[in-house]
């Protein structure tokens, strides 16, 4: 071993720490990074965890619906829209979408079918009552 | 502040930063406690200056939280990365440091004695780090990441971005001139006694 190489051990264990004054910047910049992001994105640290990529996207139909209030409305239309299509791609015509798949939607719209527990993950409905 | 963070090990940096993410402040902690270290040790030896290290191992943590979301999984490991910024950012304060020429900045103990002797106990690690201080950035980026933190060759070569080959010339240069500069200090450093 070279003197050079014994200097270099020394330095090895030689570690230098940080402060804990350094630690605390940088737990706070990871925080204030963190919550902006989450901001952004609607959520909290907290309840990161139970929200998906469709509960965003039902907060966004909700906020363009003008909130809950529109919600009734946009999910009749909604599902309206898909009876529709699915009758055009049916071969149907437009008398038969108006007197028939017209009538089945408003039974389905009317039904718990309609309720967003049907289509979104239990965990993503808590998001949203918590709004 | 007190600082009692888990030693949670059994998680890999990568999954940690996943789950930074999304949310997890006790990922950020332990990321914090785990990482903080490594880039505050790399430059302080880079640049053997106690608050400047500081100031390195906060940004590159920050650039850390901030690149968290597009990290992709499998394609580098977190340290590396870590590695490859701190020295890169090290490598920016000292050409900086060093104005128009690399070779013609004054030697460590000349500007910043007083904090060296807070970080590094002992005439020799003084003069291993002035010696350190003389070589250019690429070679000091090189030694100290081999010689000093003990990556492989291919580690560095992935944290400086270089190959292999490259890796083993600044190494070897960058440790013919530590002999050489410390050469004259030999007894002054204790290993004539020895």
């Amino acid at each position: 071993m070279t003197d050079l190489d014994r200097l270099f051990a020394e330095a090895r264990s030689a570690v230098p720490e940080p402060g804990a004054a350094l630690l605390a910047r940088v737990l706070t910049d990871a925080e204030a990074v963190q919550d902006a992001r989450l901001r952004v994105s609607g959520r909290s640290p907290k309840r990161a965890a139970h929200r998906g990529v469709l509960g965003r996207a039902v907060r966004a139909a909700v906020a363009l619906a003008g909130g809950w209030g529109g919600v009734g409305g946009l999910v009749a239309a909604t599902v309206a829209g898909v009876w529709i299509g699915f009758g055009l791609s049916a071969g149907n015509t437009g008398g038969e979408l108006l007197s028939g798949t017209f009538g089945a939607t408003w039974g389905i719209s009317s039904g718990t079918e309609t309720q967003p527990g049907s289509v979104l993950g239990s965990s993503d409905i808590l998001a949203l009552a918590g709004e | 502040m007190t600082m009692a963070f888990d030693a949670d090990n059994d998680v890999s940096d990568e999954a940690l930063l996943g789950l930074y993410g999304n949310g997890d402040r006790r990922a950020a902690r332990e990321l914090t406690v785990r990482l903080t270290p490594l880039a505050f040790r790399v430059a302080l030896r880079m640049l053997g200056d106690r608050a400047e290290a500081e100031d390195i191992a906060q940004e590159a943590m920050l650039r850390l939280w901030k690149v968290a979301p597009d990290w992709r999984r499998g394609e580098a490991q977190v340290s590396t990365w870590l590695y490859r910024v701190v020295t890169n950012l090290a490598t920016d304060r000292l050409r900086r440091r060093r104005g128009v020429g690399l070779d013609e900045a004054p030697e460590i103990e000349d500007t910043s004695a007083g904090a060296c002797a807070q970080m590094i106990e002992g005439d020799r690690m003084t003069a291993l780090e002035g010696a350190l201080a003389q070589l250019p950035a690429r070679q000091r980026q090189a030694v100290v990441l081999r010689h000093l933190e003990g990556l492989s060759n291919p580690e560095i070569a992935a944290a400086m971005d270089i190959g292999v080959e490259a890796v083993e010339s600044l190494t070897a240069r960058g440790k013919r001139a530590l002999a050489a500069i410390l050469e004259g200090r030999r007894t002054e450093l204790g290993y004539d006694d020895e």
